[in-house]
């Protein structure tokens, strides 16, 4: 009966009960897309930060992200690298070594230091975007070839093009002294010059046999589904392998991590804020809309309505209100969401890509609804619905029908 | 020479030999000592590392004090890379791929062959006495002490070296490297002394750097001679590709 009555009552005036409901439901699916927005930045900012080059985790030789020092390697088929691959949408094995490239001969040689970088390009492929950043000729093809790509600055230094032949000469693992031939496959631009100047990426095969360290790797990038949760990842796979250093990009990129929490901190604070004023608007129209009925309140007390029963009337209402708000709040800021997560919004015609704390910020507009994300204004706003009415419902106990009909 | 000393020695006993000690001169022939005139030779050299422990066979040619060449015979794996110093600068040859490649600048500092002598010992050893100023810390019956720190404008690695000689034999026994800041970063000693060519030369040499206990490269002298007659062009990079 009472459900019947409240249900009535929010429908005899519509117009006061859309201009509730509407507050709720727009703030609840606003600050439903706001978190997905945020989190949409946040892993942006985390893409910016790892898909170039570190991947979300890295399983390594115990010590070695200390040291890297060239003997600590591990075996590349190493059973965390299976697991790893298993639980992850990639797994890329590396091998890292320091090496003298020469260009041309006699008068006009040139030769620069480099850190060869040895993949294997199918595997990578599903890590880093290291073979979208190609700017000129190709590349790398195949796990084996003598292939290398060399980085712009690098290049520049060499005074090297697409096509020539690069000497190498490095140390082996075992002492000895490394040398190759390379044919420059394409020049790659990292957009870290720094890097660029040093960058030189060989087939993992061919960077074995110059290291004297077949069938070793010194890491696996690895590439997760859901890069939010890397440290949770790297804590399960490390208490699993405790012969290797399993390490979340945030391990591997501390300086990046810092600023990343810092942001999403700040975040957080918006978002308070956004949800205090959420809380503003609806108490004050649930409470104008309950001053405005003082006398229907009334009316229905005179005629026999106990307070008790009144009391519950209103909260009954309030809870219809903010469940179907909740509801349609919900599902419309999930839809704006997922929308906004498959159909980005450019924005590279009003702002450039920036740079900060050493990532790169998207021009784009990109949501990333997690359940999280989406329940907790949902939950939020069934919750103050109902906290908001018990105020009014608190004062109608206290209602005298006959003061309270005369004050109008 | 040496029937000099003796004869020095007789006559002025005791400390007075210090007076007629040339700190510069006697770091200079101690550092080009295994240079000569002209010079060839074959050494093996023992580099000990914490990762990995290894043993070179050389054959070594020198003129003057700024011309080098070294071919590795042994293993087999890394015979015929040829290290050609010519004044400052250092280049290989790596017969496998049939390249000479020059040592930039930034790598003076690395270690030759895997060693742990540097590019730069290659090179700065043989100008030893254009980039340090001596002085003599100690000088006793046979053994001085000279203390050499880097001239204001001399660009080097050393804070200060000091070395141990026997100043009579005109040999060193030890080199002290010191670092910018007074610490003692390695140590060079030598042994075997043999006469060579109507000198005293001791034919082993070891290097152990501080910082890394029980690191060590020996190089040893199986044989050497001096003052023969070398083809002219040896010290060329055509000789460099082409022997």
């Amino acid at each position: 009966m009472l459900f019947r009555l409240g249900y009535r009552n929010l429908l005899r005036n519509k117009r006061r009960t859309l201009l509730t409901m509407g507050a709720m439901t727009t703030a609840t699916s606003l600050v439903i897309l706001m978190l997905g927005i945020n989190e949409g930045m946040f892993w942006d900012m985390i893409e910016g930060a790892t898909e170039l080059y570190h991947g979300h985790a890295k399983v390594t030789a115990s010590g070695y992200l200390d040291d890297r020092k060239i003997q600590l390697t591990i075996p590349q088929d190493h059973p965390a690298a299976s697991e790893a691959r298993s639980t992850s949408s990639g797994v890329a094995p590396r091998l890292k070594g320091f090496a003298l490239l020469s260009f041309g001969d006699g008068q006009d040689m040139e030769s620069q230091p480099a850190e060869l970088f040895g993949i294997d390009p199918a595997q990578e492929r599903l890590v880093t975007i290291l073979h979208t950043k190609v700017v000129d000729g190709d590349f790398l093809s195949g796990a084996r070839s003598r292939d290398v790509v060399i980085g712009r600055g690098l290049a520049r230094r060499l005074n090297a093009s697409v096509g020539g032949e690069l000497a190498a000469m490095g140390m082996a693992a075992d002492g000895s002294i490394a040398q190759e031939m390379f044919r420059i496959a394409g020049v790659i631009d990292t957009g870290d010059p720094a890097r660029d100047a040093l960058l030189a990426v060989v087939s993992l095969e061919t960077l074995q046999r110059f290291l004297v360290l077949e069938g070793q790797v010194h890491e696996f990038a690895v590439r997760l589904d859901r890069p939010l949760a890397s440290t949770e990842w790297a804590a399960t796979m490390a208490e699993r392998f405790p012969d290797t250093d399993i390490v979340p990009w945030q391990k591997v990129l501390p300086v990046i991590a810092q600023y990343l929490d810092i942001w999403d901190e700040a975040q957080l604070i918006m978002s308070l804020i956004f949800y205090f004023a959420v809380i503003l608007v609806t108490a004050n129209t649930m409470t104008m809309s309950f001053f405005e009925r003082i006398r229907e309140f009334a009316v229905m007390g005179a005629i026999g309505l106990r307070p008790a029963r009144l009391s519950r009337l209103i909260i009954l209402e309030g809870a219809i209100l903010s469940t179907v708000a909740a509801v349609i709040g919900g599902v419309l800021g999930a839809s704006l969401s997922i929308y906004l997560f498959y159909n980005h919004i450019d924005l590279s015609g009003s702002m450039s890509t920036i740079s900060w704390g050493g990532t790169t910020m998207q021009p784009r507009l990109r949501s990333y609804p997690t359940a999280q994300n989406i329940l907790l204004p949902v939950g939020l706003i069934l919750v103050l619905g109902i906290v908001v009415s018990f105020f009014p419902a608190f004062r109608l106990r206290r209602l005298r029908p006959v003061q309270a009909l005369s004050e109008v | 020479m040496k029937r000099w000393y003796v004869l020095l020695a007789l006559l002025l006993p005791g400390t007075a030999v210090g007076q007629a000690l040339d700190a510069e001169q006697l770091v200079r022939e101690i550092e080009t000592q295994y240079q000569g005139q002209t010079s060839h030779g074959v050494a093996t050299m023992k580099i000990v590392t914490a990762d990995w422990n290894r043993e070179l066979r050389l054959e070594l040619w020198g003129q003057d004090r700024d011309r080098f060449l070294a071919r590795i015979l042994e293993p087999k794996k890394e015979a015929g890379i040829t290290t050609l110093k010519v004044d400052e600068q250092i280049w290989n040859y790596l017969p496998k791929i049939d390249r000479v490649m020059k040592v930039p600048s930034a790598l003076m500092g690395d270690g030759w062959m895997g060693s742990h002598y540097t590019n730069d010992d290659l090179v700065k050893e043989a100008k030893i006495d254009q980039l340090y100023d001596f002085s003599v810390g100690f000088q006793g019956e046979t053994t001085a002490v000279i203390i050499a720190r880097p001239k204001p404008e001399a660009a080097v690695v050393w804070g200060k070296l000091m070395y141990v000689a026997d100043y009579r034999k005109r040999i060193p026994l030890r080199v002290d490297y010191f670092d910018e800041d007074g610490e003692l970063v390695r140590r060079m000693t030598f042994d075997r002394v043999e006469p060579v060519n109507g000198r005293l030369i001791p034919l082993l040499s070891r290097i152990e750097p501080v910082d890394d206990p029980g690191e060590y490269t020996e190089f040893v002298y199986e044989t050497l001679e001096m003052g023969i007659s070398l083809p002219g062009d040896i010290f060329t990079l055509r000789s460099l590709r082409g022997r």
